[in-house]
């Protein structure tokens, strides 16, 4: 399965589970905040014990410790498991592929500051586009009354359709 | 050289089945909160 690397549509890819809740705004923040520091978490729990496993193993660990967080987050606070869909959608693709290596990791190589950075830049624009996404939902659809702002879906179809227009602008003369 | 992957593929496995506890020590102090 190829999952995007561009960091827009993976922000867009793990927004689109959290569309089911229908969540206000306060809510769909702290939803959007657990699931950030659920991500980075598991990000660096996998990181310092990744060398630990089987390299097949590591995968399906991983998919297991998905299922098993978000059966207990289930089960302690009734939030319903799709958000699990959204960490798994942040995940960084290279660690699904078999091939990538596991090799020590020198602690002050360039390559940290950079792999942290893309994980932490991943985290916040999710939550900034939820917390974006579910501003719009409150104050386009409760205080100013328009209709296709209620559900999520018509907000992405409003910026889906604003999106079309700016790349096909009528060509203009300079001068 | 045998004896040094060995060892490390023990490790290996003993890490798993401690992944494993822990998987089902979340669960269990899950259920243990939701009472």
């Amino acid at each position: 399965m190829k999952l995007p690397e561009r960091f827009f549509s993976r922000v867009l890819l793990a927004y689109l589970p959290l569309m089911v809740y229908p969540y206000g705004f306060f809510r769909s923040c702290v939803a959007a905040a657990w699931i950030v520091l659920f991500f980075w978490g598991s990000v660096l729990f996998f990181w310092l014990t990744r060398r630990f496993f089987f390299r097949p193993v590591l995968k399906h660990a991983f998919f297991l410790w998905l299922i098993v967080w978000g059966q207990a987050v289930w089960a302690v606070t009734k939030l319903p498991p799709f958000w699990i869909l959204s960490v798994f959608f942040l995940t960084p693709s290279p660690f699904f592929d078999d091939r990538a290596s596991t090799d020590p990791v020198r602690i002050f190589s360039k390559k940290i500051p950079r792999y942290a950075f893309e994980r932490i830049a991943a985290g916040i624009g999710f939550a900034g586009f939820t917390a974006l996404l579910a501003l719009v939902k409150d104050v386009a659809a409760k205080d100013l009354g328009l209709g296709i702002f209620e559900q999520p879906a018509g907000t992405l179809l409003v910026i889906a359709a604003i999106a079309f227009l700016w790349k096909n602008q009528p060509y203009q003369k300079r001068g | 050289m045998n004896i040094k992957k060995a060892a490390i593929a023990a490790l290996k496995g003993l890490f798993l089945i401690f992944f494993l506890c822990l998987l089902a020590g979340i669960l269990y102090v899950a259920e243990l909160l939701r009472r």
